[in-house]
């Protein structure tokens, strides 16, 4: 069991996290939040690349950073940003990563074949990686955090800038090799969480703002989520008035699904709210802040 | 030791230190090759040797004045023939322009002559040593040194007393009779200051800059290729540090032995040394301009030799030591060559700063960056400031020594960092 207790993190006077506290058993979970909530902040503490600044993290009792090797010798990390060496195959690669997880050279080479199988890099497994597609990079990634046969595996916004046909191909690599493991990921791609999280973690104003399962945050927001069709001229007028969660032309009109709290119009239908719906609304204000959009009058 | 394998591998990562060994070779060759004009008029000294040994001494002036003078008979026989002149000696012979009348002397004749004269200049000296060296007061240099720096106070008394020590060693030298040995004439070839102050110091230099490319290349790698969350993460973790410190060690050494090693090897090669190696660094005929080479140890030329590099090698260390130091904190190698730079430029600063009556100015002397200045005086009498008797051996000891707590302080350190 991994422990996040009370942990806070501040860069200087900037506060990332504050007062954080989960808990993961087996099981995939997933970080949901916007851009610079402090998910990567939080994994890079669970790989102790940072520290925290208060409180502890702990595996099975022992903090993490104490424990130091034999932690990070059950630990698999995909990092946001996987860096490699453009001039190795991906088998020289794993290879030196093999020996950075001081796994023996002839039981790593062994394990690089059969990963590099399962990813389906195996015809690739000695072309330089500079000749790579984003997708074939983040499987190499996806690969080498699996050398080691982790105990928990940590994947930051892993399909991040890959097509939909990686992003299936990852999802269902992950619920392959997620048996008997701590899977965590993060990210702010919500189809990715429907798939395969066991539990989600969604991260508001540097703390935990929910930890629980799909279905019961949708409950949160069921019975105020609606789709209506309207003309484009009145669209601006009904923006300005309810939180428009996605917008689609059909038959020469807009069709908008949005929240509305209050009596519902005749004209609008009920709809049950997915994942997406409640993330917008969760996060509606870091969404307004963030907007490029101008007020309209 | 598979992972510090792959971390020297990381070395072919960074063509520019090939690049910049390649020609900084070839630059140290150009610099050699540039100053072969006199390599045969030194080969002279070897027949001399041959004939004499490199020992002088009363029998031996007997017998080179009476070769020389035997040489010189001949020549004033050849002239008498051809001029009907004679000369006193064989420079009065070549200073004579009519004797280079086109078909009156043979090339072959001239060069004898020519030869005759070099023969000359090494007797001439030979027999003045204990004139020379009976004018040498080396207390009065102390003095001298201390009326030319402005110095007072126990700063003046400290280099007092060095110079009544170098005095000590000087009564020595002469009593071995280390300055009596036959070397290169320094006042023509400059042989001693060509190789240790042109050559060596190049070298050093030039090592410098590899070492400092080195240690941050390697302490920065994995932050230049956005490598640093995936390995950093793994089991081996932060401790990869001492590998990279290791594999930046191991490298350096390796750049400096190829460095030297090549440079050596093409000077030995244009330059023959190999009637003088075993004679006292101290020779008399060393001597170039006003500065004679006064040691503080009895040494040989090729233990002088070995010596340097030794000093060179231990000095390239610690300059890696303290790139390697800078480059745990800064994540950029321009950077990192930069702050070296500024390092260097205020060690040499330093000593300038200091109180002239205090000794604390000598502190600020024991430094490697000024120890690495002028290799021709390593060892010896060098001015006020670095005139001791273990001034290498305390300088390399005490900083090798700080450096490798600074890589233990930085590398501990790094093990506490947050990586972002």
């Amino acid at each position: 069991m991994l422990v996040v207790n009370n942990v806070s993190k501040n860069f200087g006077k900037f506060c990332a996290l504050n007062d954080v506290t989960l808990e993961f058993g087996n099981g995939v979970y997933c970080l949901l939040a916007p851009n610079g909530a402090g998910k990567t902040t939080l994994i890079k503490m669970l790989a102790t690349l940072i520290f925290p600044s208060s409180g502890e993290i702990c595996y099975n009792g022992t903090n993490i950073v104490k424990m130091g090797e034999n932690y990070r010798d059950i630990l698999g990390y995909l990092p946001q940003e996987f860096g490699y060496y453009r001039n190795n195959s991906p088998k020289q690669y794993l290879l030196y990563l093999a020996a950075l997880k001081l796994i023996e050279k002839e039981k790593a080479k062994k394990k690089i074949e059969e990963l590099l199988e399962l990813v389906g890099l195996i015809e690739v497994s000695d072309k330089k990686m500079r000749k790579f597609s984003g997708g074939m990079i983040q499987r190499v990634g996806v690969a080498q955090a699996l050398l080691n046969d982790p105990k928990i595996l940590i994947l930051d916004e892993p399909t991040a800038g890959l097509d939909p046909k990686e992003r299936v191909r990852f999802r269902n690599l992950i619920t392959e090799v997620s048996r008997d493991k701590t899977v965590i990921f993060s990210t702010h791609i919500v189809s990715d969480v429907e798939s395969i999280a066991n539990q989600i973690i969604m991260i508001k104003d540097k703390s935990v703002y929910y930890r629980g399962d799909i279905e019961t945050i949708c409950k949160k927001i069921d019975g105020v989520v609606y789709e209506a069709e309207m003309e484009f001229d009145t669209l601006p007028a009904f923006r300005q008035q309810y939180l428009s969660l996605s917008e689609k032309q059909e038959n020469g009109k807009m069709r908008v699904r949005f929240i509305c709290g209050e009596a519902p119009d005749e004209s609008w239908t009920k709809v049950s709210p997915s994942l997406e719906d409640a993330f917008i609304e969760i996060y509606s204000d870091a969404i307004a802040a963030d907007s490029d959009l101008p007020k309209e009058q | 030791m598979r992972l510090k394998l792959y971390e020297i591998k990381k070395i072919t990562a960074s063509p520019i230190i090939y690049v910049l060994l390649i020609a900084f070779i070839a630059i140290n060759i150009k610099v050699i090759a540039g100053n072969t004009y006199y390599r045969n008029d030194m080969k002279v000294l070897n027949s001399i040797t041959d004939r004499f040994g490199y020992k002088i001494n009363d029998s031996m002036l007997v017998n080179f004045k009476s070769y020389y003078s035997g040489e010189l008979g001949k020549m004033n026989a050849l002239a008498k023939e051809r001029t009907s002149k004679t000369y006193k000696t064989a420079y009065d012979f070549l200073e004579d322009s009519d004797n280079y009348k086109t078909s009156l002397y043979s090339q072959k004749e001239l060069d004898d002559i020519k030869r005759l004269n070099i023969i000359e200049n090494y007797y001439s000296i030979a027999v003045g040593i204990d004139a020379k060296y009976g004018k040498i007061d080396i207390k009065d240099m102390g003095d001298e040194q201390i009326k030319t720096y402005g110095l007072s106070g126990a700063a003046a008394a400290t280099v007092r007393g060095e110079y009544e020590s170098l005095a000590i060693r000087f009564a020595q030298l002469k009593a071995n009779g280390e300055e009596k040995a036959l070397f290169f004439i320094g006042q023509i070839y400059a042989m001693h200051s060509f190789l240790f102050a042109t050559v060596f110091r190049s070298m050093i230099f030039e090592i410098m800059i590899l070492s400092v490319l080195i240690a941050s290349h390697f302490a920065n790698f994995e932050f230049e290729n956005k490598t640093q969350a995936l390995a950093y993460s793994t089991k081996r973790g932060r401790k990869l540090i001492y590998d990279k410190l290791f594999a930046s060690i191991l490298v350096c050494l390796g750049v400096t032995t190829v460095l030297i090693g090549v440079t050596l090897a093409v000077y030995f090669s244009v330059f023959d040394y190999s009637h003088v190696l075993n004679i006292p660094i101290s020779s008399a005929f060393m001597q170039e301009a006003n500065r004679s080479y006064i040691s503080w140890w009895n040494m040989s030329f090729i233990q002088y030799l070995f010596a340097v590099i030794a000093i060179v090698y231990v000095c390239e260390i610690i300059f890696m030591s303290i790139a390697f130091c800078i480059a745990t904190i800064i994540k950029n190698n321009y950077i990192v060559f930069a702050v070296f730079a500024l390092i260097l430029c205020a060690s040499y600063m330093l000593p300038s700063l200091m109180p002239r009556n205090s000794n604390i100015i000598f502190a600020t002397s024991f430094s490697p960056f000024i120890l690495v200045l002028n290799p021709q005086l390593l060892f010896m009498e060098k001015g006020a400031f670095s005139t001791f008797k273990y001034y290498e051996v305390i300088t390399d000891c005490v900083w090798a020594a700080l450096m490798a707590y600074l890589c233990a302080f930085c590398t501990k350190r790094f093990q506490k960092s947050d990586i972002c």
